[in-house]
């Protein structure tokens, strides 16, 4: 039987920060999905702007939760506040934060005081903070997509003090110069009302602050674009910017789907992303 | 040469908290204590005398690290030797005294950012195989990690990085697995976005 056409081109995705974070921060099957739809691709396609989101979302995260245990001392303060910010529901079962006091609890060879937990886990969180940073550029086929504004700066451990920093979570502008996707945004100002009209009924503050960046790009365009404005473009930027002949690989389906489809490109999850050697075109349509 | 975990001269000590004092026992608040003599072996005595020359005059604390990784690092040439004889019992066994070493170097952590972080990995290897033993790939990749950080104790963190790869390379997971499900958590509760 010939096979399909399809099949004969290389498979492209495009990879949003979800596939990005999951490939390197987690050490569960949520990671091991990731990577191995990572692999079902020929070609994987990482733009910078996931590195940026990947920076100041997901490992921003892991160096606060390392900089709270280095100033508790305490694994436990640590854990307690932490159900604080995470408000969990009352009748949730079972939380992160007790898988973690079990591990504690069965797990060392000896019995630990809070202090040397605290000191495990933080010594795990830089290692996985800078193991992770370090292989950014390296899960991907190609990287693209290069902001001039904006740098990748690495995190680091102050010695003074331990505590880890994080800078350059955003672009820097400086005076009236205006972010580096500004003109081909503008470029295309038909496109903003069509991602505007696929977010409707989303809401939430990312939904509420990407509509409000769309809305100026489409309203009023002589306004220069903040660094702000850019990061508030999230999930739509994949939509704008991912290739036509590719598909946006994402966990995030839900807000992925409706934004590609407005610009008549895919959005597929990495349930869907088969390996190569298993069918003959390598990613599925949902 | 390497120094046999058995010719470590103990001195059974009812007291606890000293800073010389290792416990090997697990979960035992009773436990008989083990005082590593100032006298070191030879082996570790050739180390600090080349740390010295690289550091200055090494402190205590440096020589009782290097005797627990001598001990370590014999520990786990014997698990391989045995390991390749297809004596897997005896094999575990040698892997849970450097299990039970782990504990004590951890102790010792302040010797330095890097050495932490190395030792945690290494804890955090054999916690996730909860139980399982070691394949011979990774018996080297324990060993060839503990060796990596008898010559650089004094790493950094970032220096510490490449040393823990070598025991992702041959399948070890030496990150804490509740970690993935605290960042799922916070993505759920929109404190993280992604």
């Amino acid at each position: 039987m010939p096979r399909k056409q399809e099949s004969l081109s290389p498979s492209k995705a495009y990879i949003d920060t979800t596939i990005l974070t999951d490939a390197l921060l987690k050490k569960n099957p949520q990671g091991d999905k990731a990577r191995s739809a990572l692999k079902a691709f020929d070609a994987t396609i990482l733009p910078v702007y996931a590195i940026k989101e990947f920076k100041s979302g997901p490992l921003d995260y892991f160096i606060y939760l390392h900089n709270k245990l280095l100033s508790t001392k305490s694994l436990s303060q640590t854990l307690r506040a932490l159900g604080t910010l995470l408000s969990y529901q009352k009748n949730r079962p079972r939380t992160a934060i007790d898988a973690i006091a079990d591990l504690m609890a069965s797990g060392p060879p000896r019995k630990m005081t809070d202090e040397e937990q605290a000191d495990l886990f933080r010594g795990a969180l830089a290692r996985l903070i800078l193991a992770a940073w370090s292989k950014r550029r390296k899960v991907t086929t190609a990287v693209s997509d290069e902001l001039s504004c904006y740098s990748e700066t690495d995190p680091k451990i102050e010695i003074r003090t331990g505590r880890f920093s994080n800078p350059g979570k955003i672009c820097k502008l400086y005076g009236p110069n205006e972010c580096c996707l500004a003109s081909s945004l503008k470029s295309r100002l038909g496109d903003m009302p069509k991602l505007i009209d696929a977010m409707k009924g989303q809401t939430g503050r990312e939904h509420t602050r990407r509509r409000e960046v769309l809305h100026k790009l489409a309203n009023t365009p002589k306004k220069p674009m903040s660094a702000f404005d850019c990061a508030r473009l999230g999930d739509a930027y994949f939509a704008l910017y991912a290739p036509s002949d590719s598909k946006i690989l994402t966990t995030n389906l839900r807000d992925h789907i409706p934004l590609a489809t407005a610009l008549g490109k895919t959005a597929i999850g990495p349930d869907s992303a088969r390996p190569r050697s298993e069918s003959g075109e390598s990613a599925r349509q949902p | 040469m390497t120094t046999p975990a058995s010719q470590i001269e103990v001195v059974q000590s009812t007291t606890t908290g000293a800073s010389n004092q290792t416990d090997l026992r697990p979960h035992a608040s009773d436990a008989i204590t083990l005082e590593v003599k100032s006298t070191y072996s030879e082996e570790v005595q050739d180390l600090l005398d080349d740390l010295k020359y690289i550091y200055g005059q090494p402190s205590e604390r440096l020589g009782q690290v290097l005797t627990l990784l001598s001990s370590a690092i014999a520990a786990s040439k014997e698990a391989i030797e045995f390991e390749k004889k297809g004596e897997n019992i005896r094999a575990d066994e040698k892997m849970l005294y450097v299990q039970a070493l782990l504990g004590d170097l951890f102790a010792q952590r302040s010797i330095g950012d890097g050495f932490s972080v190395v030792v945690g990995a290494l804890t955090f290897a054999f916690v996730n195989k909860e139980g399982m033993p070691f394949d011979g790939p990774q018996l080297f990749a324990v060993l060839r990690t503990l060796n990596s950080i008898r010559t650089a104790p004094f790493c950094s963190t970032e220096a510490a990085i490449p040393i823990t790869e070598v025991l992702e390379d041959a399948g070890l997971c030496v990150d804490p697995a509740p970690l993935s499900d605290l960042l799922e958590d916070a993505q759920e509760a929109g404190i993280v976005e992604s």
